[in-house]
């Protein structure tokens, strides 16, 4: 557990809002590079590795996280200093007024998101609803020096460190999705330097908040047999629709049942976790997950995908509060499945193009 | 295709359970039925089963006929403590058409009941109203969570009930004609002797997204795909002959566009000069709307020539698509016309 | 340069019968081309082979337009229609329409409509006919397409309006540069895209078949600089290279060299981030494994209008900066 937070904290340091992935590839390649045996970055700026088995003909199993996080990117440069913005990816409005971001331009420079004085407000104001094109941001700059080092276009993201709130409970930004790149990179070490008997792909991906481009041409690129996709999901809060009890943080982590995955590899999956002892907790997702699974099961010829989630409060705002024994329950997952799966899926390794080509 | 054999293999089609996502108990049905046909076969790890026939001469393009065989179908979200199944469509499924049926669990056919507050116990606000799907319970009989549990678990499939009929002037009504009649003329052709070679694909999840067609798609890399499938039909009492799209009793129904494509305009052409010398009834769409598995086909890998024939069936994704018997023969018949026939493609 | 313009918005090319504009292309591009190839939904790949054949540059424009589909003919001779691409209902009402095959018409609102309700589904098509049989003598049949008839006007300076500019200045830019750059850096692939207004059904095959690894698209963004204080790109401001828009996020290295590229060669440019709007760079850039992909976008007013207004400073800006690109390559 500590060291998924170890891990975790390392990779929500860095920058990487959806579209401007590559500045944070570099410092991928130094953190986990180590952990592959060869390692690439692709045209859409999604980071991937892989650790090959000695059996060069073995099957290939893909992990998946995504690397970017959702943030803001800017539309206009104004008197005063201020910066207009557009959101990239689903972003509530409410949580912006006085909040701190991080802006990549020439130089990463800090800046706030202007809020109105109460003092300054007319009465019911505060109950209004809000639109981002409403907001600015504030840099501290003159107009004229701030168009030096920002341009329409520059990327802008969350501002906040990770922090433990008690042994087992951590908040920061972009825990959606990097705490459960770090679950996956926790069940490698896990597995020390055995050979599972399979060529075991890791992708960080890009652009999931925005189409899940980066998933979808990646694992084509690896062309797995199977793939284990991580992404977080909503935990229950009071207040939320019955059916979101399912989801309990601090309760193990979540496997989606859904028509959007396989079927096959989620039963195998619940039945492994009960035998090795890991928390899981199924849950039922009839539609769309919002997840890189579907980009990932529809590559190529169809590859079949495993949904991991963790339970996560606050998506998408700078405060994303999680239980880390869930990711912990996700990462000794992910290390059992490795483990097995070359015996118990034999099945689905090299099914190779179709015979009646 | 002898009419009698094939409404009876249709009824059984329909009634089997295949929510998209577990289309096992229906590829098992449809396997069993070609497997003495001699024709070449192959199931894919997602669950699509490919069906290669030898015809009397080779094509210099590759043709592939789809149908999808998944059902638009529910999944148990969550139990709740009076023993109730918190659920959610699978596939576009109206609120209305829910409230108030029975569901049929795929696991063990159990039955299910989509409670529905009588109209005595309603208060005014409610009348005439119907609640989203998300505040909609399936009753099974139990009375606490602990007896619930015990049946039924989170992530379970139901669909509606079976309940196959013929009734009227030669029509019927089933849960999943949309698109278990598609599959029903593919396993005819599959045993009849080809004059081309074919290939033929039986989809996945086409309900939620048409994603077993774009994973068949690239394996067989067709030049020409021809669809077949259901289309609404909007001739019911009021409805104004412009709003209908395509009506029951006309016969089997060519698209020129869709929601999801443009026709290939040639195939077009061609499709309707063959129904035109082959004396089958057939009509064009009046509105542009809806969309099936020929969007994945047209735009997957290096592209497609594509073709839709579709029945028109009234009250799709319901406990009761009604179609027109006469139409699905059509249907049958022209695509069979088709493929004994080549392809004018330059 | 006008002389394209004033060629390739007069061709008739609604989306699912592009055919007229792409013979015009095919044919304006032979002289240049090392090879051409129609795909089977009609896309047109015109490849210049370049210095380094291990690379490929994909340029994508689109060459279909929005129009109208008809979908029924009425006792009375009326024609209905249903929209192809996102027909902006109240300016097209009461323009004049030609069909494939010639036939003139023009395209009405329902009677009894308000202005305030009118959408592209209460449009109807009048023929002059006075009867069915009338309008199907004329050759109108349920799946005929209609588009709003060709106009190209000077507006004061190096302004011009047009129906359609949207794509075909994107395709005049495109061949443009494939008739006039030196060689190509690397193996670069003129493409003109089919059904892009219905959804970029076009680009995505055509990318996977390229399989390029930069690509390029020339599409038209809106230049609303009449009054707002932001406007999202300035008629005149030169070329826009596109940062985002809702369905692409464009590829940073794209963005950095057309800056590059740009500032050495002295071309105005400005940034475009818009936050509607779609464009084959998103099919390019998830086709297959995937490539770096940007756009250059025209500056446009009015677009999905009959006079859609460009500068032709705006589009010397374009076509000088896809110049470059080609010339001295994406990397």
């Amino acid at each position: 557990m500590e060291r998924i937070y170890e891990l975790a904290k390392q990779l929500t340091a860095l920058p990487g809002v959806s579209g401007d992935e590559q500045r944070a590839l570099g410092q991928v390649r130094e953190l986990l590079g180590g952990s592959f045996d060869e390692t690439f970055c692709t045209p859409v700026s999604s980071f991937w590795g892989i650790r090959r088995s000695k059996n060069p003909s073995a099957g290939t199993v893909l992990l998946d996280a995504h690397l970017d996080t959702v943030g803001f990117i800017v539309t206009a440069v104004c008197d005063g200093g201020f910066l207009k913005v557009a959101p990239v990816g689903r972003i509530a409005e409410k949580n912006l007024s006085a909040a701190e971001v991080w802006i990549y331009g020439e130089k990463t420079i800090p800046g706030v998101f202007a809020a109105k004085p109460p003092h300054l407000q007319e009465s019911g104001e505060s109950e209004k609803k809000m639109s981002l094109s409403d907001f600015a941001i504030d840099t501290g700059y003159t107009r004229e020096t701030l168009e030096t080092l920002v341009r329409v276009g520059t990327y802008v993201g969350f501002k906040a460190e990770a922090e433990r709130l008690n042994d087992h409970i951590a908040v920061s930004p972009s825990f959606d999705d990097r705490l459960c790149a770090a679950a996956h990179l926790r069940a490698l070490e896990l597995l020390g330097d055995e050979d599972v008997g399979l060529h075991i792909a890791f992708q960080f991906s890009a652009r999931e908040e925005q189409g899940y481009k980066g998933a979808m041409t990646t694992a084509y690129r690896v062309d797995p047999d199977m793939a284990i996709v991580m992404d977080v999901g909503h935990a229950y809060v009071p207040g939320a629709p019955e059916r979101r009890k399912t989801a309990v943080a601090g309760k193990g982590c979540l496997l989606s049942y859904a028509p959007q995955t396989s079927r096959a590899l989620t039963v195998w999956a619940e039945r492994v976790a009960k035998e090795e002892g890991v928390p899981v907790q199924p849950v039922a997702e009839p539609g769309r997950t919002g997840t890189n699974s579907n980009a990932v099961q529809t590559t190529r010829g169809g590859i079949p995908v495993c949904l991991l989630s963790v339970p996560l409060k606050n998506m998408h705002t700078a405060n994303e509060v999680v239980d880390l024994r869930d990711a912990r329950a996700a990462a000794d997952l992910v290390a059992a499945l490795l483990r097995r799966a070359a015996k118990e899926q034999e099945g689905l390794f090299r099914h190779g193009t179709a015979s009646l080509l | 295709m002898e009419p009698q054999a094939f409404f009876e293999k249709l009824k059984a089609y329909c009634a089997v359970p295949g929510p998209s996502g577990m289309e096992d108990a229906i590829r098992e049905r449809i396997l069993a039925d070609i497997l003495p046909s001699g024709a070449s076969y192959e199931v894919d790890p997602l669950g699509n089963l490919l069906v290669f026939k030898r015809g009397r001469e080779r094509r210099p393009y590759k043709l592939v006929v789809a149908a999808h065989m998944d059902e638009v179908g529910f999944l148990v979200t969550a139990v709740t403590d009076e023993g109730l199944l918190c659920f959610d469509a699978v596939g576009g499924v109206d609120r209305r058409v829910v409230s108030g049926r029975r569901v049929q669990f795929c696991k063990d056919g159990r039955t299910g009941v989509v409670a529905s507050k009588s109209i005595h116990i309603q208060t005014p606000d409610e009348f005439g109203k119907c609640e989203p799907i998300a505040d909609m319970r399936i009753d099974i009989g139990e009375t606490d969570r602990e007896g619930a549990e015990a049946l039924v678990r989170i992530g379970d499939f139901a669909v509606f009930q079976p309940n196959y009929a013929e009734f009227g002037e030669g029509l019927v009504k089933s849960k999943a004609i949309d698109d278990r009649f598609g599959c029903a003329v593919l396993t005819d052709l599959i045993h009849s002797d080809l004059a081309y070679d074919t290939y033929f694909a039986f989809d996945t999840c086409e309900e939620i997204g048409c994603d077993g067609a774009k994973e068949v798609c690239h394996r067989l890399r067709p030049d020409v795909a021809v669809i077949l499938e259901s289309t609404t039909a909007g001739d019911v009492c009021d409805t104004p002959e412009g709003a209908r799209a395509c009506e029951l009793r006309k016969g089997a129904v060519l698209s020129h566009m869709d929601g999801g494509t443009v026709y290939d305009k040639e195939l077009l052409a061609f499709a309707l000069r063959t129904a035109g010398e082959e004396k089958i009834p057939c009509q064009l769409k009046n509105i542009v709307a809806g969309g099936n598995e020929a969007r994945a086909y047209q735009t997957s890998g290096t592209g497609a020539r594509v073709l839709a024939i579709s029945a028109p069936t009234r009250y799709l994704h319901s406990a009761c698509c009604v179609a027109a018997k006469e139409d699905l023969l059509a249907v049958g018949r022209l695509t069979r016309a088709i493929l004994e026939r080549s392809l004018p493609l330059c | 340069m006008l002389t394209l313009i004033r060629q390739f918005t007069s061709a008739f090319s609604v989306s699912g019968w592009e055919r007229p504009l792409a013979e015009q292309i095919r044919k304006t591009l032979a002289p240049v081309a090392d090879e051409i190839t129609t795909d089977p939904l009609g896309n047109l790949l015109i490849l210049r082979k370049g210095k380094d054949s291990s690379r490929k540059l994909m340029i994508a424009s689109h060459m279909d337009e929005i129009g109208f589909v008809v979908t029924a003919i009425d006792d009375a001779g009326f024609v209905r229609v249903s929209n192809v691409g996102g027909i902006h209902a109240v300016a097209s009402a009461f323009q004049r329409v030609r069909f494939r095959n010639g036939t003139n018409g023009v395209v009405v609102p329902e009677s009894g409509v308000k202005p305030a309700d009118l959408t592209a589904k209460k449009l109807i098509v009048d023929v002059g006919a006075s009867d069915r049989k009338a309008a199907e003598r004329k050759g109108i049949r349920v799946g005929e397409l209609c588009a709003v008839v060709p106009m190209l006007q000077r507006l004061s300076g190096t302004r011009y309006a047009a129906k359609a500019f949207d794509d075909r200045i994107g395709c005049v830019l495109s061949a443009y540069t494939a008739l006039h750059a030196d060689t190509p850096a690397c193996d670069t692939y003129f493409c003109f895209t089919v059904q892009e207004e219905v959804g970029c059904r076009g680009a995505l095959p055509a990318a996977f078949r390229i399989a390029p690894d930069y690509a390029i698209a020339l599409d038209v963004t809106t230049a609303d600089d009449c009054g707002i204080k932001q406007p999202v790109t300035r008629l005149g401001g030169g070329a826009a290279v596109k940062v985002k828009d809702s369905s692409v996020l464009c590829a940073p290295v794209v963005v950095d060299r057309m800056t590059e590229l740009a500032k050495a060669r002295k071309i105005p440019y400005q940034y475009e981030v818009l936050t509607a709007g779609g464009t084959d760079t998103s099919a390019m850039q998830m086709a297959g494994a995937g490539c770096a992909a940007g756009c250059i976008s025209i500056p446009t007013r009015y677009i999905h209008s009959p006079v859609e207004t460009v500068d032709l400073r705006d589009l010397r800006a374009c076509a000088d900066l896809l110049t470059a690109c080609v010339e001295e390559g994406m990397a």
